[in-house]
């Protein structure tokens, strides 16, 4: 692997895998694939079409490679791709239950996401957090929820805004509204 | 500011000044401290694990490292050839094996025993030439 290559921008390699630098490209895919795989995984929630859709975003970036502008979005670009490609996998296999704006009640839940007086001391909710309890957590929310958890953890919330094409605050909201439910189904000890 | 606008604060677009206000606020309020608290037990939890090197594999194997196509058909024409060679042998033997019929027999054998006799002529007149 070039040593080089892991001090270039995403931009940089981008280009140079336009130019058939193979090594660039394969940077970016050590550069991301952990963190796409993951983020696959979490959508689909199956290992096996996370794979396939894996191999689909790469594979799209090698063959686009050419038509990418020096932004800085190729973050973005990717996880977007993962994205589309996961939700069509969903749609295709009709496991896309929620992705309006409305939660299982039908309320409108995307905008009053804040939390209210009545919230327990942080010292409750520290009892029942772990790390796989907290997964199992969002692993159940609604896909578009779970979406904005995983997404949150790669991009900024000012990205994942551009990149959804929705203002700034919806984003914030459809976080939080996210981190709410992770938070009642910890405290309430039950999964939602 | 109320705890519905500091919490969304992202902490990274946070001025110097704004960062220290939600500290403050922090040591103070029960359920923003909570959601600080949980969203990095989340980011915690969603620490990514790595993707299967076969996974990897896979996608330089369709891109970078993709065979020629000359290598990836290799296997199918060496298989094929063998396939050819080895009907080529069946269909030579089973020629060589076939019984003549009785007509092509006979007509075999007149045009053999013919080119057998102007070879032995032509031999036998040269021998004679030189003795």
């Amino acid at each position: 692997m070039d040593t080089q290559n892991k001090s270039r921008s995403d931009d940089e390699l981008v280009q140079l895998a336009a130019n058939g630098e193979n090594q660039a490209f394969e940077e970016l895919v050590f550069r991301y694939k952990n963190a796409l795989y993951q983020y696959l995984k979490a959508l689909v929630q199956d290992e096996g079409a996370a794979g396939d859709l894996f191999q689909e975003v790469f594979l799209a970036l090698f063959n686009h490679a050419a038509d990418f502008k020096a932004q800085g979005k190729v973050k973005s670009w990717l996880f977007l791709t993962a994205r589309n490609k996961a939700f069509n996998f969903l749609r295709d296999h009709k496991a896309l239950t929620s992705l309006d704006q409305q939660d299982e009640e039908g309320n409108e839940i995307w905008h009053e996401t804040l939390p209210d007086d009545s919230l327990p001391p942080l010292e409750q909710l520290t009892s029942c957090e772990t790390a796989q309890r907290i997964r199992e957590c969002i692993n159940a929310l609604p896909p578009a929820q779970r979406d904005v958890i995983y997404l949150r953890q790669y991009l900024s919330f000012k990205e994942i805004a551009q990149m959804l094409h929705k203002p700034l605050g919806t984003v914030l909201a459809d976080g939080h509204r996210a981190i709410q439910k992770v938070r009642n189904s910890l405290t309430q000890g039950e999964i939602l | 500011m109320t705890c519905k606008e500091w919490i969304k604060f992202e902490e990274g677009e946070k001025t110097s000044q704004q960062l220290a206000q939600w500290k403050a606020h922090l040591k103070t309020c029960a359920s923003c401290r909570e959601h600080e608290a949980l969203s990095q037990a989340i980011g915690q939890a969603l620490v990514p694990s790595a993707a299967p090197a076969t996974l990897v594999d896979a996608v330089f194997a369709k891109t970078t490292r993709k065979q020629p196509l000359w290598i990836r058909w290799k296997k199918v024409l060496v298989g094929g050839m063998a396939a050819l060679f080895i009907a080529a042998g069946v269909y030579g033997f089973h020629q060589r094996t076939t019984p003549f019929n009785q007509a092509e027999l006979v007509t075999y054998m007149s045009e053999s025993n013919q080119d057998d006799y102007y070879t032995f002529s032509s031999e036998l007149d040269l021998f004679e030439q030189e003795f």
